[in-house]
């Protein structure tokens, strides 16, 4: 618990940057290889501060991320979460299912859709460039003010393991 | 001045392309490559291999040192074009210390046979450390997938000039494979 808080005091403090002009290209991002194990409830991994304002109204936030788990025929999940709180809140708004692999990579489209408190998701997750028939995920957070990406994890079973090995952030203001 | 002589000298160990460099500061940069910067390489090499079996290579990037820090990315697309026939046809993305080598690590790699033409992408991210290495192994094309494979570690000193080496390798020296285009992005958080 302790390494969690630290390691999100660390995001928190990494992230200081004010809204974006129109015009610029941000990247954020770490390598915490934070490991989720003993606990089988979804499990917050690494919370990631947004500024207020840092996507404009027509904005991209794409979050890549790097995962390894236990290869095993139980399904682990992989959230990803946006809310206006960090922790295992927020409208879940990705999850990846893996199970018989050992790691993963996945891209996260997080636009604004010409307002700041109008956003959407493209769900992809380990497919993020073809078609989905659920569509698109809506969150409509305000993201005029601070808001967070919480990517989490959970396991069938105690015994396994999934890590978060590193993402990066691009938040992209046209 | 030495490193900017080497970088010159590895351009040129390489031939055939025109190649633009930037680096885009947006945020913390300044004159060198620093925390919130991204640095690309944007080339189009359009450079055909025949004749032989043995792998060649196609071209060669240097990156500048600490374009990714400890925990950014390297992000590499190319694509390429060959004739289309069940003989094997390989490209490699390799990650190294020298310029133009064969004998950098083997990040990505894919077989061209039967297609016409690929587009692949690799991601290299610095493990924590400017020296540490993780790249997701075996997943050919495609950078956002699963894989039963675990993590390629290498150890390359990114504080140093590194070499994105992209080679081919003919199975049948009748055939051709050509380097069309490839993108280099270096981002530091």
């Amino acid at each position: 618990m302790r390494r969690l808080a630290a390691l999100a005091f660390a995001v928190w403090t990494s992230l200081t940057l004010a809204a974006h002009a129109q015009g610029t290209y941000a990247i954020y991002g770490d390598y915490p290889n934070t490991t989720q194990t003993g606990t089988i409830p979804e499990t917050l991994l690494v919370a990631i501060p947004v500024p207020g304002g840092a996507v404009g109204p027509n904005g991209l936030a794409k979050l890549t991320v790097t995962w390894t788990y236990t290869n095993s025929a139980n399904t682990k999940n992989i959230g990803v979460r946006t809310g206006t709180s960090s922790g295992v809140t927020g409208g879940l708004v990705a999850n990846t299912a893996v199970t018989t692999t050992a790691t993963a990579q996945t891209v996260f489209f997080f636009r604004n859709n010409g307002a700041l408190n109008l956003n959407n998701v493209y769900a992809g997750g380990l497919t993020p460039y073809g078609t989905i028939a659920a569509g698109l995920n809506v969150p409509n957070i305000n993201t005029a003010g601070q808001w967070f990406f919480n990517l989490t994890a959970t396991i069938p079973t105690a015994a396994e393991t999934v890590t978060l090995v590193g993402w990066t952030l691009e938040i992209i203001n046209p | 001045m030495r490193r900017l002589l080497a970088l010159a000298l590895a351009a040129l160990l390489v031939g055939g392309q025109a190649s633009t460099n930037s680096n885009m500061n947006v945020g913390g940069g300044g004159a060198t490559i620093a925390a919130g910067s991204y640095w690309y390489s944007q080339t189009y090499p359009n450079f055909t291999i025949t004749g032989d079996t043995a792998e060649h290579v196609f071209t060669d990037v240097p990156v500048p040192p600490g374009a990714i820090g400890p925990t950014g990315i390297l992000r590499i697309t190319l694509a390429w074009t060959a004739n289309s026939n069940a003989n094997a046809k390989t490209v490699r993305v390799r990650f190294g210390s020298v310029a133009g080598s064969g004998a950098n690590a083997n990040i990505g790699q894919q077989n061209a046979a039967n297609n016409t033409v690929g587009q692949m992408q690799v991601i290299l991210r610095n493990a924590g450390a400017t020296g540490s290495q993780a790249i997701l192994a075996g997943v050919g094309t495609n950078p956002y997938i699963a894989s039963a494979n675990t993590l390629m570690l290498t150890s390359v000193d990114t504080t140093q000039i590194s070499h994105v080496t992209i080679t081919g390798t003919l199975a049948v020296g009748t055939d051709t494979m050509t380097l069309l285009g490839l993108t280099v992005e270096a981002l530091h958080p």
